[in-house]
Parts: C-alpha cells; sequence; structure tokens
C-alpha cells in the first residue's frame, strides 16, 4: 500500500469522522438552543460549529490534494472508503443546514478538487431572521428591559397626570364661581347702604318733625287753660273772668311749655343714642 | 444575525429604554404644572373669597343700622302720633330685634401656604432622566399636600360665607317687615 493511500486512509477512518461527530454534536446542540430561544448560547455553539467546520474543509481539502496525487488503480481503491464518507458528510452537513440555513460552505462532491480557503471562508452563513420570530429577545449587551413594572409605572404616570388635570379643572371653576358671584355682591352691598342712609334720614326727619310737633304744644296749651278759665271766671264776673282767663292761659302754657320739653328731651335722647 | 445585527438591535433597545425614561420625566413635568396651575387658580379664588366674606360683614353691618334705625324711627313715629308719646317711649325699652352680628368676625385668614418653586425640573444640564423623575414626584407630594391644605381653607371660608348669607336672609326679612310697617304708620298719619 503506498504511502497516500495509508495518510488517505488515516483521514477517512479517524480525522473525517472525529469531524463529523463534533459537527453533529454542534448541530444536535444547535437544534436545541433554537427550540429553547438561547440565542446567547446558539450564538456561541454556531461560532465553535463553523470552527469545527472549517476544519472539516481544510481536512477535505487535504483529502482532495492526497486523492490528486493517486493513480488510477490507487483512486478506485480509495472510493471504496471514500464513497461511504462522502454520504456521511453529506448527511451531517444537510442536517446541519437546516438549522442553519446559509450557502454550502462545503463541496462535497469535488472531495478530489482542492478549494481555495478563500472560497470556504467567504461562503458567509446568515442565520434568517425567521428563525427567531418566536423567540424572545435577550440582547447581550444591555442589561435592562422594559418590564411589566416599568409600564405599569408609565401608565400610572400618565393616570397620574390625567387626575392632576381634573383637579386643575375643579380649581379653575372655583375660580369662576367666585368670580361670578363678585358683581352681586358689590351690589347688595351698595344697595344696603344706600338704604341705611336712607333710613337714617328719614329718622332725622321725623326727629325734625317730632321736634317741631312739640313746638305746638304751649299754644295748645294756652288756648285749653284760656277755654278753661275764661268761662269759669266768667262767673265770677268779667274782672274774674278775665284774671282766670289769663291764669289759665298761663298755666296751659306752661303746661304746653312742659310738656313739649319732656317731648324734646326724649326725642334728643332717642337721637343721641344713635351718635 | 450578524454581530452588527445583534448591535443594531442592543441600540434600538437602548433608544427603547431612553424614551420610556424621557416620556416618564415629561408626564411627572406635565403633572407638576397642572399642579402649578390649580395652585395659582386656588390663590385667586382664595382672595377672591376673602373680599367678598368682607363685603358680606358689611352687609351684616348695614342691615344691624338700618334694624336700628328702623326701631327708632318707629319710637319717633310714636312721640309723633300722641301727645303721650314721649312718655310711652321713655318707659319703652328699646328692643333689639336682630342678633349683634356675633359671628360676623372672620375667621383668622390662615395664610395659603406657598407652593415651593414647582417648576419642572426637566433637564438642568441634561441630569440622569431618573433622578428628574425623583425630584418632579417630590415635588408633586409636596404641592398635593399643599393642594389639599388649601382646598380645606377654601371650604372653610366658603362654609363662613354661606353662615353670613343666612344670616343677611334672616335680617333683610325683618327689615322689610319693620319698613313696610313703618311706611303703613306714615301713610295713615298722612
Amino acid at each position: 500500500m503506498s504511502r497516500s493511500l495509508l495518510e488517505l486512509d488515516k483521514y477517512v477512518q479517524t480525522v473525517l469522522p472525529n469531524d463529523l461527530s463534533r459537527l453533529e454534536d454542534h448541530t444536535d446542540k444547535l437544534s436545541r438552543y433554537l427550540s429553547q430561544g438561547q440565542r446567547i448560547l446558539f450564538q456561541e455553539e454556531e461560532r465553535d460549529a463553523k470552527s469545527t467546520l472549517r476544519h472539516l474543509k481544510s481536512n477535505l481539502k487535504i483529502l482532495g490534494n492526497i486523492t490528486a496525487g493517486l493513480s488510477q488503480r490507487d483512486l478506485r481503491e480509495a472510493n471504496k472508503t471514500i464513497d461511504p464518507m462522502r454520504i456521511r458528510i453529506e448527511k451531517v452537513v444537510h442536517k446541519f443546514q437546516e438549522v442553519c440555513p446559509g450557502p454550502t460552505l462545503l463541496n462535497v462532491e469535488s472531495l478530489s478538487h482542492s478549494t481555495s480557503e478563500q472560497d470556504l471562508m467567504m461562503a458567509q452563513e446568515e442565520i434568517g431572521d425567521s428563525r427567531w420570530q418566536n423567540v424572545t429577545m435577550s440582547p447581550l449587551e444591555v442589561q435592562e428591559v422594559i418590564t411589566p413594572e416599568q409600564n405599569v409605572a408609565l401608565q400610572s404616570a400618565e393616570t397620574l397626570q390625567k387626575d392632576l388635570e381634573e383637579i386643575q379643572m375643579l380649581f379653575i371653576e372655583l375660580a369662576e364661581l367666585a368670580a361670578n358671584q363678585n358683581a352681586p355682591i358689590i351690589r347688595l352691598e351698595q344697595h344696603t347702604e344706600q338704604t341705611a342712609q336712607h333710613i337714617g334720614t328719614a329718622r332725622n326727619s321725623l326727629y325734625y318733625a317730632s321736634k317741631l310737633k312739640a313746638a305746638a304744644f304751649p299754644v295748645a296749651g294756652a288756648i285749653i287753660g284760656g277755654m278753661i278759665g275764661g268761662p269759669i271766671g266768667a262767673v265770677a264776673g268779667l274782672k274774674g273772668a278775665a284774671i282766670v282767663g289769663m291764669g289759665g292761659v298761663s298755666i296751659g302754657a306752661a303746661a304746653g311749655w312742659g310738656i313739649k320739653k319732656f317731648h324734646v328731651w326724649t326725642s334728643d335722647r332717642l337721637h343721641e343714642k344713635d351718635d | 444575525m450578524s454581530y452588527e445585527g445583534y448591535r443594531n438591535e442592543a441600540e434600538e433597545c437602548r433608544i427603547k429604554i431612553s424614551m420610556y425614561e424621557q416620556k416618564m420625566a415629561e408626564s411627572t413635568a406635565r403633572s407638576l404644572r397642572h399642579i402649578d396651575e390649580a395652585y395659582q387658580s386656588g390663590a385667586e379664588a382664595g382672595k377672591m373669597l376673602d373680599e367678598q366674606n368682607e363685603q358680606l360683614g358689611n352687609i351684616e353691618v348695614n342691615l344691624d343700622n338700618i334694624d336700628s334705625s328702623c326701631g327708632k324711627a318707629d319710637r319717633e313715629l310714636t312721640q309723633i302720633q300722641t301727645v303721650f308719646g314721649g312718655v310711652v317711649n321713655y318707659f319703652k325699652r328699646e328692643k333689639s330685634t336682630l342678633k349683634n352680628s356675633e359671628n360676623s368676625t372672620q375667621p383668622a385668614n390662615k395664610e395659603i401656604p406657598k407652593l415651593q418653586s414647582s417648576v419642572p425640573v426637566v433637564a438642568r444640564g441634561k441630569p440622569e432622566p431618573k433622578t428628574v423623575v425623583d425630584q418632579n414626584l417630590d415635588q408633586i407630594d409636596n404641592g398635593l399636600d399643599i393642594l389639599s391644605e388649601m382646598a380645606l381653607q377654601l371650604g372653610d371660608q366658603i362654609d363662613d360665607s354661606n353662615k353670613k348669607l343666612d344670616r343677611i336672609y334672616d335680617k333683610q326679612e325683618n327689615v322689610n317687615t319693620k319698613v313696610n310697617k313703618l311706611n303703613k304708620k306714615i301713610n295713615r298719619m298722612c
């Protein structure tokens, strides 16, 4: 057996199976993380899977280089071991692509051909966003997210604002009501003031009327005295009539004057009580 | 998703969080403004109620004077009507049918507490939004205490005004009756 075949055998029996089993392991973990929505773990596992894939690719490249140097006879011999491995690689990679879709990184069919590293590295995997549609997001760099409690706090703040707006409207209405009753109260005050003045004036007029009335008392007294004394004196004679009459007039006038004084005194007393 | 995608997402979340905090700060600032305006309106209403209370007191005093004048005028008329009116008045004690405005003394107007500067603290040199929200909430708490105290004072003033108005109504009824009696008496004399 040639040296190349031995080397090929080593790769096919040992190296590639190791890579494939690791890739299978990665695929299992990725599908589990995807179903659980653990994006961070998925990302880390994906990185590891990519690394394994690159390793697999480089091993396949080496294998391709080995097979390129084989003779036709050895190549026929080698294909017997390479074909099953090829099928297995296709299965594992296909399963991996189901979890991480993207352009194929491997061209298993061209195992015999060498592929450049650049071609391999240029196959960028894009994780479709559609896989994460039903998964809750947990951003790596942000420590906190808007929690339901914060939403409740925001709603409470807005409710508080509305309530305070209502309170403000109540105070404004109160101020308007107070302003509206200003004019009637001012009118009321003016009216009562005027009424008090009028009543005061009327009372003064009555006071003076009372005094004027009192002035008539001496006159009335004199007349009454004369009318009573005159006839009585006339019985005694003319002289007696004159004397008694005069006396009656004087007494009447004096009585009237006394009544007037009393009258005026009471009026003054009433009037002074005001001052 | 690529690393760029994750970074954009993180940036989006950061923006959302800062927007939330900004909303909280703005909401509390608006609440503070409402409290400020409510306080201004309340102070204005309090001032007007004070003046009106004083005017009602004057009205009550005027009515008392009118009542007193009516009583005296009635006695003067009695004196004018009869010769012995003076004697009657001498022995007649002056009746005061109206209660003195014993309750017209206004309650000591408590000074309306001043609202501390309730300028909403939205941004002073752009502090952290959380600090602004906390400050605003503290001022809202203080403002609400003052508003409730003010509301109680206004309530007391309104109660006082209502009592005065009740007394004024009764007094004006009495005065009205007396003035009508005097008018009839004078008309009879004439």
